[in-house]
């Protein structure tokens, strides 16, 4: 019984030393992020593989979202006869909460795998080290780009996926099921606020930085050769993911509370 | 010159080293024995900077690096070269971005120049025509070739060798050795190898240290070891299962 | 995209990212490029509740422009409206606040004004109303409720009152009795009255029609009488009958008396309690018996089979099908078989010590019989019994709402007809068309390869209705 107690109280230190070799690590980067040299071609890189790249997969799920958002509601409020408020509901929906969530997500899982991936293995083949031999700084040359690229893409792309989303919600209640155009766009312009669409894109520059931060500390701290580098992946997409639904949670309590 | 003053370091209650004393003289070439896991790496690691010691202290050209602060280091860290045991070359840069990553990040010199230089670096390790190549193309020999360019690309002070000629064929282990040589004479540059072969450990050393249970058990000319009384060393040098070292 | 290089690339989605983003607050109307489209118009309203901004306000209907802001004035509120600028509203007129549906949506309805000038941008409306429809219908409800209080008031001072109370209740009781005297009277008289009024009918027709020739019959008889004319006249006048019908009566007297004090037959008869239940009960209980035969479904039929590979073609057949309950039947057919039936007789004749058998195969053409008893399960019957003279069982089929039907039929087991030595097998498919109507297909004797053929045949059917209907009418003819 005791050693069971044990076993979790040893878990939950060192789950507790990672949190905070991670929040270091992020302070590390912040601190280093305003002094010379900052390496502007590697941001514009990384901004490219999480940005750029990720955007096929983005429109692609959140216009299946937006269909099928419009969908679900209408078929639920035409029971009570309220089908005028379909618009509103998708556009809301998508982008307070299901335009940042899911895109954080599929960037978690596209972009922050490989941030994870390839920061480990560059840690096991000592090319981090080789780094620093070269007197440059490792976190500088490789962390603070990966921050800023999910920093500044994350909202990006929520945009996109937002208006995708709003869009394929539009085409399926007007072709599909029939609702009257004018109404629906009014709709959706009339009740959407400027909280909604820039909460949501908070949401998404937080949620950029989690995975940032997760992912290339979980990189960069690899250890165990070949084997390591998977677990640390995994690990950084899971971690990545549930930070990202549950800062969700705290989030959206702190900006749409009534 | 590098001093190495009672460096103690431990992981995770294993210790490593216990109490390492070491100097080595400015443009010699001091060559750190030892068997696998002794900490060979740790100590070069420490003398980098890469990694910081519970105790003790390293002075590099008498100035104390352990408790510099990142930007500090690495000024000094400019002065050194290093060569990986894996060569540890950028696999996302081509051969010269690699070769010359050290003059794009810390000089103001043009592309064409950089170019000019790193050919030059290949030269001397007797690479051509490999510019544009990618790290994956190469074999293990000029991998560690172009490591040892890009080592030297800063005209460094001081090159360290992690086993630099660990996993290499016997002839390809001795154009290492020869350009190792070849670079003391050349460049002048102080060198730290670590390694357990003997043979290239007496071809390029000047003086050879011998690092045994965590200290520095013998240091001496490549002609002191050979002919040494030390069981332990008489062990080491000779190759042998049977000795002190494994009956420890 | 080769050539496009990765900062160029990432340059772009950022400058589309920015631009959606820029349309997106545009549409929702975070900024507006340009000068605002639309001109001003002030109303004070006592309350503007349920007014926000983005309110619709309607003219006629049509919506003409939106709230645009709300002040507190004075303790009032002081709303501005935007206005489209294609709309001209005239001065002198009034803005309501109203609900538009049940969930209370608000809007404002403009009512334009009579002057000659329109409004411009700043000007104020005077008037306004804080009325919702919702609201006004409660107003409303409101002023018959406190008329309907008015009434219930007066009311309460005419019946509230003690003496009020003791007044009502002695009017309802001699409403109450006097309803129900009339009740009495008029159950108590319904048949009489009926009867004489019937009665005054037949006699004011019987006065139209028959009184004037009665009147000059009886004028002759009367004459034939006094003559001594007539059976009656003869009856009348003559004293020896006069006598005879005195102890005609006296007897027939006797008779009735007897027959009322139990005597004699027709008396105990007439008089005994337990014989009249007796024949109530067996009245009863043929009516029962005929009731239940009356719910009885009873089919008629009648059909042909033509045989197309025997030499003697038609088969025919009357039937009659009872069903007690739906899933229950018999089945009564009598057969006029062409083929007809075969006995066999044996002779022995000895002829000088040599006795020869001869057998003898007869063949009469017999109406044969067949009674049968059936059940069904959903689409399927089966049923067994007496099948043409010999024992059979067969099975159906039913689909499509028991219009087509698939039977098979196995009778005959022991035949003696040298040409039928194995059962009688027959399939029919039957397909049923108006209500009456069928027509068959099959196979016939399909174990016997001399006899077997195939046929088709239809018939008709009637059933019980049919039958009431058809009696009835041919009854209404004999009359």
């Amino acid at each position: 019984m005791i050693s069971w107690l044990e076993k979790i109280g040893h878990r939950a230190i060192e789950v507790l030393k990672k949190v905070g070799e991670a929040s270091l690590l992020f302070s590390q980067a912040l601190r280093w992020t305003f002094m010379p040299p900052v390496y502007f071609k590697n941001i514009i890189q990384q901004m490219e593989v999480i940005g750029v790249q990720s955007i096929p997969v983005v429109l692609i799920t959140s216009l299946s979202t937006g269909l099928v958002l419009a969908l679900q509601s209408y078929t639920g409020f035409k029971r009570f006869h309220a089908e005028n408020l379909v618009g509103t509901v998708v556009a809301l929906s998508l982008t307070r909460e299901l335009g940042p969530v899911l895109t954080g997500l599929i960037v978690a899982g596209r972009a922050g795998a490989a941030m994870a991936a390839e920061l480990g293995t560059m840690r096991v083949t000592e090319q981090i080290d080789a780094l620093s031999t070269l007197a440059v700084n490792p976190v500088k040359y490789l962390i603070i780009p990966r921050l800023f690229a999910g920093l500044i893409m994350l909202p990006i792309l929520t945009v996109f996926a937002d208006m995708i989303g709003i869009v394929g919600g539009y085409f399926i209640s007007v072709q599909y099921l029939q609702a009257n155009p004018v109404i629906y766009i009014r709709r959706t312009t009339e009740f959407l606020e400027a909280n909604d669409i820039f909460g949501g894109l908070l949401k998404a520059c937080v949620f950029g930085i989690l995975i940032s931060v997760v992912c290339s500390y979980k990189g960069f701290n690899t250890e165990g050769g070949a084997v390591g580098v998977g677990k640390a992946t995994t690990g950084a997409v899971v971690i990545s993911m549930i930070l990202i639904l549950v800062s969700d949670y705290f989030l959206t309590m702190l900006l749409f509370k009534q | 010159m590098i001093e190495v003053v009672d460096i103690h370091k431990s992981f995770n209650s294993h210790h490593v080293l216990s109490g390492v004393n070491l100097t080595i003289e400015k443009g010699e070439s001091m060559v750190v024995l030892g068997g696998s896991g002794t900490g060979k790496s740790v100590l070069l690691k420490i003398i980098m900077g890469l990694l910081k010691p519970d105790q003790g202290t390293i002075l590099i050209d008498g100035t104390e690096i352990i408790h510099l602060r990142e930007e500090k280091l690495n000024e000094i860290r400019k002065k050194f070269g290093m060569l990986f045991q894996g060569a540890a070359l950028f696999d996302s840069l081509s051969v010269w971005e690699n070769v010359g990553f050290g003059l794009m990040e810390h000089t103001s010199l043009s592309k064409a120049e950089i170019r000019n230089r790193v050919t030059e670096k290949l030269a001397m390790v007797g690479l051509k025509n490999i510019e544009d190549k990618m790290p994956s193309e190469l074999s293990g020999g000029m991998k560690k070739r172009v490591g040892l360019a890009r080592a030297i690309a800063m005209n460094p002070e001081i090159i360290l060798y992690d086993e630099p000629t660990t996993g290499l064929d016997p002839i390809m282990a001795d154009v290492i050795n020869e350009l190792i040589i070849k670079l003391k004479h050349e460049i002048h540059a102080t060198s730290v190898a670590i390694t357990h072969d003997m043979t290239s450990a007496f071809k390029i050393g000047d003086r050879l240290a011998l690092l045994y249970q965590g200290v520095i058990h013998r240091i001496g000319t490549p002609e002191e070891f050979k002919h040494s009384e030390d069981p332990v060393v008489r062990q080491f040098v000779t190759g042998s299962s049977v000795g002190p070292i494994t009956a420890g | 995209m080769k050539g496009f290089t990765t900062e160029a690339r990432v340059g772009l989605v950022v400058i589309l990212g920015a631009v959606v983003l820029a349309y997106m607050s545009m549409q929702i109307g975070l900024f507006r490029l340009g000068k605002e489209k639309g001109y001003r118009v002030f109303v004070v309203f006592d309350s503007a509740a349920g007014l926000d901004q983005k309110t619709p306000i309607r003219l006629a209907g049509v919506e003409v422009g939106k709230v645009e802001q709300l002040e507190l004035t004075d303790g009032k509120a002081r709303v501005t409206f935007r206005i489209h600028p294609e709309y001209r509203i005239r001065k002198g007129g009034k803005a309501i606040i109203r609900s538009a549906g049940l969930l209370g949506e608000k809007y404002v309805e403009l009512i334009s004004g009579k002057e000659k000038n329109y409004l411009n941008d700043g000007d104020t409306l005077a008037e306004s109303e804080t009325l919702g429809d919702i609201e006004a219908l409660v107003a409303k409800f409101s002023e018959v409720g406190s008329d309907i209080k008015a009434v219930t008031v007066s009311l309460r001072e005419v019946i509230g009152t003690k003496q009020g109370e003791e007044d009502l209740k002695s009017i309802l009781t001699n409403f109450r009795k006097f309803s129900q005297h009339l009740d009495e009277l008029i159950v108590n008289n319904q048949d009489s009255v009926g009867e004489t009024i019937s009665n005054l009918k037949e006699f004011s027709e019987f006065i139209n029609d028959d009184v004037p020739d009665l009147v000059d019959s009886l004028k002759r008889v009367a004459s034939n009488l006094e003559a001594g004319k007539g059976t009656i006249g003869k009856l009348l006048k003559d004293d020896q009958l006069y006598e005879k019908l005195n102890s005609a009566m006296d007897n027939i007297q006797k008779i009735t008396q007897k027959v009322n004090n139990g005597e004699g037959t027709i008396g105990k008869l007439v008089t005994d309690e337990k014989a009249y239940q007796r024949i109530n009960t067996a009245l009863e209980s043929l009516n029962n018996t005929l009731g239940r035969i009356d719910r009885f479904k009873t089919s008629v039929g009648l059909r042909n089979e033509y045989q197309t590979d025997t030499t003697q073609k038609n088969k025919g057949y009357f039937s009659v099908r009872l069903e007690p309950r739906a899933d229950k039947y018999y089945l009564l057919e009598v057969v006029d078989d062409p083929r007809g039936t075969v006995n066999q007789s044996s002779q022995t004749t000895t002829v000088g010590g040599v006795s020869t058998t001869t057998t003898r195969l007869t063949t009469e053409r017999k109406l044969k019989f067949s009674l049968e008893m059936g059940r069904r399960f959903n689409g399927i019957d089966i049923h067994l019994g007496l099948v043409e003279n010999s024992f059979g069982v067969g099975a159906g089929y039913m689909v499509f709402d028991d219009r087509f039907r698939l039977g098979v039929d196995l009778w005959d087991f022991n035949s003696v007809d040298p040409q039928s030595p194995n059962p009688h097998l027959k399939t029919t498919a039957s397909y049923h068309f108006y209500k009456y109507l069928f027509l068959q297909t099959g196979y016939d004797q399909m174990l016997n390869a001399g006899l077997k053929t195939s046929f088709v045949g239809g018939g008709m059917t009637l059933d019980d209705e049919d039958l009431k209907y058809l009696f009835g009418a041919a009854g209404s003819l004999v009359k």
